[in-house]
């Protein structure tokens, strides 16, 4: 089973749900940090890191011995990443998406593919726990192909827990898309309910079951709770604001280290996300039958 | 005319809540949001809008069945998977990068651009402020935050304001590299926690790559006094100066809620240390 | 009158140009400055790119050489670049 952590809103305690989690299930879990722009599991579950994957994306080189200056390959380019100005081909690299079309096209064969590092990814265990993250090299813009690439190492033989970016664009759908669940993980204010909204419709198209976790529960209105109500969305858990457990989470401490009588919530969350995603199941096979 | 950038790494560190505070205790200023895949500014700066457009920002390939003989060379050339065994393209997978246009045999494939997203021109009651917002689970490839900065300048020198404050958004990815590119200061609002040092750091390597001026703000310090010195002593090493720190305040939630920004009302300990930073920044921005 | 013909007809075109970043044409974003036109045909203007690093410039300067060149009775063109961090790069590159 596949269950992804998202939110709309950063910050409301994707994390601290995710790593919780795993930990809880121990060697049942296997959590992959997708949020590869600024991963924090491993702070809080500090694994032992044994393997370390650099991930690219090819670029064009051109021989310009070959070149003719055709200007062929500015042409095929999509993203301006390649252009005849002047007597000179110039490439930027940073803008290249590595589809190989110049390469491919060129009459005179005069290009070749180097490459350019998206990041790395690291594997490894939290004590009984396997764990996988990316992390985007600084300065690389594009986030979803090396969060792809976190999403090959899922073991299927365990319960994967994906922590997502924020937001609720092509980064979070890259993350999500192929899980049963998604969580998402909320707080009771104007932006926590305005960027649930956006992910709970960016979301709605891959028809894949939801519910929400609502963080700092006794701060703020009761607005997500009215929402998620009108909506049918399932308030999987409220955890309400506790000083302690902030300035745990703050040192690096798991929630379910901070406050241990979470260990029974996150349990009964694995059962209730087990029935939530059987129902929608035999749901949707009565719908085609 | 000077652009300050607020950013944060880690996402709900409070760059909204710092920038509408800004915004409030700033004379003349243009806004402008480029967190354009959750946009939260307006929930405190409440526009009417002037002038909406819709945003076009992708490419994606689309396979005319009737003329498509499935010779499958489309499926062999795409480098992202995109197009099924039914010749049909997913739109998630496809980059938009024409190869299988280019390369089709029967010429049965087209290039489309789709709606991406919208952008906006509002009048404010913190002045003019230009905003976007991408359609659910799009692609954020900057674009359109490009386009929100471009039009804030415009609009700017038009008329005549020389503060723009950009709403950055959370990560170091495509987004927030166009929301900083060309700022004259950025500012990094953290937390001080672990997380909040780890992300900080990262989009502090990110600034300084651009070497631009960089200022660090801490919020909730008094969460953790020995990271939130940690987050200093860093700061100082890379020569990013430390504006202030904010303590945790749940006058902030409360004043949210009422659709205020906390340096509004009343005389709270985040409102107090929100206006001597804004002290503090204001000199080098009006210069 | 003839130079404020052909100036109309480089504004025009000019306006015909976009960015492909943020599908706005290049006038509506504010890029092209102090833009001169002689009765002989010479064209004179600043390029300011949105942004001092952006890698688009290139491109967008290559289409504003072609754009204004390809214009009936335009002898000249010559772009000059400023608030780019390779501007001097850039102005040789394109007034080649």
């Amino acid at each position: 089973m596949i269950i992804s952590i998202a939110s709309g809103k950063g910050g409301t305690g994707k994390t601290t749900i995710a790593t919780s989690l795993a930990a809880v299930l121990g060697s049942r879990a296997q959590l992959l940090d997708c949020d590869v722009e600024e991963p924090n599991c491993h702070l809080l579950m500090k694994p032992d890191l044994q393997t370390c994957e650099s991930i690219t994306v090819p670029v064009p080189i051109v021989d310009m011995d070959k070149c003719t200056l055709c200007e062929k390959c500015g042409e095929v380019c999509r993203f301006s990443a390649i252009l005849v100005i002047g007597e000179q081909v110039l490439t930027f690299p940073e803008l290249c998406h590595g589809c190989g079309g110049c390469t491919l096209l060129c009459p005179e064969k005069a290009i070749h593919e180097g490459s350019r590092e998206l990041g790395v990814i690291e594997t490894g265990l939290a004590g009984p726990v396997e764990f996988v993250h990316g992390r985007l090299r600084i300065g690389e813009a594009m986030s979803p192909p090396l969060i792809r690439a976190v999403k090959q190492k899922i073991n299927t033989d365990k319960i994967a827990i994906l922590d997502a970016p924020p937001g609720a664009s092509c980064p979070v759908i890259n993350s999500v898309t192929g899980s049963d669940f998604i969580i998402l993980v909320t707080e009771p204010t104007p932006f926590g309910l305005h960027d649930l909204r956006i992910a709970v419709e960016a979301i709605s198209h891959l028809a894949i079951p939801l519910g929400v976790i609502l963080n700092r529960s006794d701060t703020g209105d009761r607005e997500v709770e009215k929402f998620c109500a009108d909506q049918g969305i399932p308030l999987l858990a409220k955890i309400p604001h506790k000083r302690r457990i902030a300035e745990g989470y703050a040192r690096g401490d798991l929630l379910v280290a901070s406050a241990p009588h979470y260990i029974g919530l996150f349990l009964e969350l694995v059962q209730t996300i087990r029935k939530l995603t059987r129902e929608t199941e035999s749901g949707l096979k009565e719908a085609v039958l | 005319m000077k652009e300050l950038v607020i950013i944060s790494g880690k996402g709900g560190t409070g760059k909204t809540t710092l920038t509408a505070s800004f915004a409030f205790l700033a004379r003349d200023k243009v806004l402008a949001d480029c967190d354009v895949d959750a946009a939260d500014l307006h929930i405190l700066a409440d526009p009417q809008t002037l002038q909406e457009e819709d945003f076009r920002g992708g490419i994606k390939a689309r396979i005319d069945l009737q003329k498509c003989s499935q010779c499958g060379t489309c499926i062999e050339y795409c480098r992202f998977g995109a197009t099924s065994h039914e010749f049909v393209v997913s739109p998630l997978s496809c980059e938009g990068c024409g190869v299988c246009f280019q390369i089709c045999p029967q010429q049965a494939i087209s290039l489309e651009e789709g709606l991406n997203g919208h952008w906006f021109i509002s009048e404010t009651r913190f002045g003019p402020m230009v905003h976007a917002a991408l359609l659910p689970g799009q692609e954020n490839s900057g674009k359109l935050v490009a386009l929100v900065r471009n039009q804030a300048k415009v609009l700017a020198r038009r008329q005549d304001i020389s503060l723009i404050l950009v709403d950055g958004a959370p990560g170091v990815g495509c987004p927030v590299i166009s929301s900083i590119t060309g700022a004259d200061r950025v500012l990094i609002i953290t937390e001080p926690t672990l997380s909040g040092l780890h992300d900080m750091k990262r989009a502090m390597e990110l600034v300084r790559g651009f070497k631009i001026p960089v200022s660090v703000v801490i919020n909730k310090h008094d969460l953790n006094t020995d990271v939130t010195e940690e987050i200093e002593a860093h700061s100082t090493n890379v020569q990013a100066d430390v504006l202030g720190r904010i303590p945790y305040d749940p006058q902030v939630t409360r004043s949210l809620v009422q659709r205020r920004c906390v340096v509004e009302d009343g005389n709270s300990p985040a409102k107090k240390a929100i206006q001597e930073i804004w002290e503090r920044l204001e000199p080098d921005l009006l210069s | 009158m003839e130079a404020e013909n052909m100036e109309s007809r480089v504004r025009h075109a000019l306006s015909e140009i976009v960015d492909p970043e943020t599908g706005l044409n290049i006038m509506r974003m504010d890029l092209i400055h102090d833009l001169t036109v002689t009765e002989d045909g010479e064209v004179g203007l600043v390029f300011r790119p949105s942004s001092p690093v952006c890698p688009m410039a290139y491109s967008l300067a290559n289409s504003i050489k072609k754009k204004i060149e390809s214009l009936k009775d335009i002898r000249s063109v010559r772009i000059a670049v400023e608030n780019f961090q390779n501007a001097d790069r850039l102005e040789r590159l394109v007034n080649q």
